[in-house]
């Protein structure tokens, strides 16, 4: 699935955030939207998914603009991962994920046997089958995360937009997390994830967005990302080194 | 094992129920209940006495409905309430239909209307509560469930400052006391008169809620992930609290304020068969039904002269409450 934005513009009250952006993330990409705080990096992923409507411009999902689409069409196209999912009462891993059924079922359906089939495979294809009768607050950060992200496929939606889905994890979930939206985008989906790790950046995906202070964004694919472009990026002198594994070829950020 | 739960469920309550008919002053045995209840749709031989007939289908029947419906109807709303509203802590009148309508019971009762008359009034009032609550909500901009739950905390405080002022200007040697006693809350009132004007809204609502008990759950997540899951929120809380709050005025407009229900039986509810609300919604309902319907058993049979219900639930509540708080504290 392709979903891209054509002139979008949004300020809040007169401050521009947004301006004039058009992007399009085509399927079996991994993109990361990378910025400074504040720079509009939510807004942004709030106007992908509908929330916030742009002063100017549209986006559209297979040339289909976003708002023809019933918050339901629209679900079963774009799931979300939002950067804090609080926790109001710990709902078992299992009836978390099939939350993500809610698009496929008409309005007073229950989820039942096939969508229970359906959550099992994905727990089980993300490595959390285990965790599927524990509650939402006994498990650690890491799993938390691939939960919420099992939901969004249970979900059934071809692009995935992801808020800081790395932020708070120790560095060995943070690779668990990457590597997974990275089997995400070969299997054929549409990945967006913020973060303010251009390491994270670097690792996972395959194309940059960089987004500046004047609400104006650049898309780079990773190989040709200029050190100048990013050090103007936070205002650093920043280098980017290729580090050699063993096994393949690592980029990496490092400050001068 | 969800089924077990509700299973067991079912049968505390049918306990409860035959033993609430037992005790009393006239104390009718489960034997004699069930042969004097199908009486009136099989040709079975009466061999008990007229009195037994008369204090079943005049007095306890419409007592026991009452307290299972009400006791139902306030564990639901509460429940609907905290799950719509993320938090635990809220209860059923959180959107002032409780001082809505006991503002109306007060006026009502001013006016010396009869008690029929009293429910009617109680019910509009607390509605009317509720949707001037629905409207600030609306008004206001961004966080709509903060509008909406401060609008409760306002409107509740106008509604009980005007019962207030309505306490003020009665006469007090009759009605004074009238309204008192109907704001401690009790189910000595409750007829089948009173029982007809309130079965409709709590069974109707009850239902829709019951239907829509997995999408309601939804919206316990967070605002945006529960929309990025298709629902229309604004739709369905709006049909939540809709139902809730007609079940909270049913219940205020026959028995007055019985306070804690709402609050104490979802924790319950919650801590024996977990989070899923296509277990819990029927399950709150049971317990809340059993629950009231036990306390009122003690409240007309404890002493000579009745007591107020509120009381005694407040009683049985409000430790409950902090034995809760207690027990969180030392878990985390």
């Amino acid at each position: 699935m392709t979903i891209s934005a054509e002139n979008i513009s949004f300020s809040y009250s007169k401050e521009k955030i947004l301006d004039d952006i058009s992007f399009t993330l085509p399927s079996s990409s991994l993109t990361a939207l990378l910025g400074r705080n504040g720079a509009g990096k939510s807004t942004l992923m709030r106007i992908m998914m509908g929330f916030l409507k742009p002063d100017s411009g549209r986006i559209l999902i297979d040339n289909q603009s976003l708002d023809e689409l019933k918050p339901k069409e629209r679900a079963l196209k774009i799931a979300y991962i939002p950067q804090f999912s609080p926790i109001a009462y710990p709902h078992t891993v299992r009836n978390l994920v099939l939350m993500g059924r809610a698009p496929s079922l008409p309005l007073f359906a229950k989820p039942g046997k096939k969508d229970e089939e359906i959550a099992d495979k994905v727990l089980s294809d993300l490595g959390i089958s285990h965790l599927s009768s524990r509650p939402i607050d006994e498990i650690s950060g890491g799993e938390r995360q691939l939960a919420i992200i099992a939901r969004a496929l249970v979900q059934d939606a071809g692009i995935l937009l992801l808020d800081e889905p790395a932020s708070s994890l120790d560095y060995g979930n943070q690779l668990k997390v990457l590597e997974t939206l990275s089997t995400l985008k070969d299997k054929g989906y549409t990945l967006l994830f913020t973060t303010h790790s251009p390491d994270q950046a670097l690792m996972a995906s395959t194309s940059l967005m960089l987004m500046d202070e004047n609400g104006k964004i650049e898309m780079t694919d990773k190989e040709h990302l200029e050190e100048e472009r990013l050090s103007r990026l936070y205002g650093r002198k920043l280098h980017i080194s290729r580090i050699f594994t063993g096994r393949n070829e690592r980029m990496t950020c490092v400050p001068e | 094992m969800k089924k077990r739960i509700i299973i067991a469920f079912i049968i505390i309550y049918i306990a409860v129920f035959f033993i609430s008919f037992s005790i009393g002053r006239f104390p009718i045995g489960p034997v004699e209940l069930i042969k004097i209840l199908l009486s009136r749709i099989l040709p079975i031989n009466a061999d008990w006495t007229p009195q037994a007939e008369s204090v079943v289908f005049n007095i306890r029947l419409p007592r026991i409905l009452a307290s299972s419906l009400i006791g139902a109807a306030l564990s639901l709303s509460g429940l609907i309430f905290q799950t719509i509203f993320r938090n635990p802590m809220v209860s059923p009148d959180v959107l002032g239909a409780s001082a809505g309508a006991g503002f109306g019971a007060s006026l009502a009762i001013l006016l010396g209307l009869s008690s029929l008359g009293i429910s009617a009034v109680s019910f509009i009032a607390g509605l009317a509560a509720v949707s001037i609550v629905w409207l600030i909500g609306k008004t206001v901009k961004g966080n709509q469930v903060l509008g909406l739950v401060l609008g409760g905390i306002m409107v509740s405080s106008i509604f009980q400052s005007a019962t207030s002022f309505v306490k003020l200007v009665a006469d007090t040697d009759n009605q004074l006391p009238a309204i008192t006693y109907f704001l401690m809350g009790s189910l000595a009132g409750a007829g089948t008169e009173e029982l007809k004007i309130i079965i409709l809204p709590i069974v109707l609502s009850s239902a829709v809620m019951i239907l829509l008990s997995w999408r309601i759950d939804i919206l316990s997540l967070s605002e945006e992930e529960a929309m990025s899951l298709g629902i229309n929120t604004s739709a369905i809380r709006g049909i939540a609290i809709v139902a809730a709050s007609l079940m909270t005025a049913s219940a205020v407009a026959v028995s007055g304020v019985i306070g804690w229900v709402g609050l104490v039986i979802p924790h319950i509810t919650r801590m024996i068969a977990g989070t899923e609300a296509r277990v819990t919604f029927p399950s709150s309902m049971l317990l809340g039904a059993a629950f009231l319907t036990a306390v009122d058993t003690i409240s007309r049979t404890i002493s000579t002269s009745e007591i107020p219900i509120g009381i005694l639930t407040s009683f049985i509540g409000a430790p409950f409450f902090l034995y809760l708080i207690i027990r969180e504290g030392r878990r985390a």
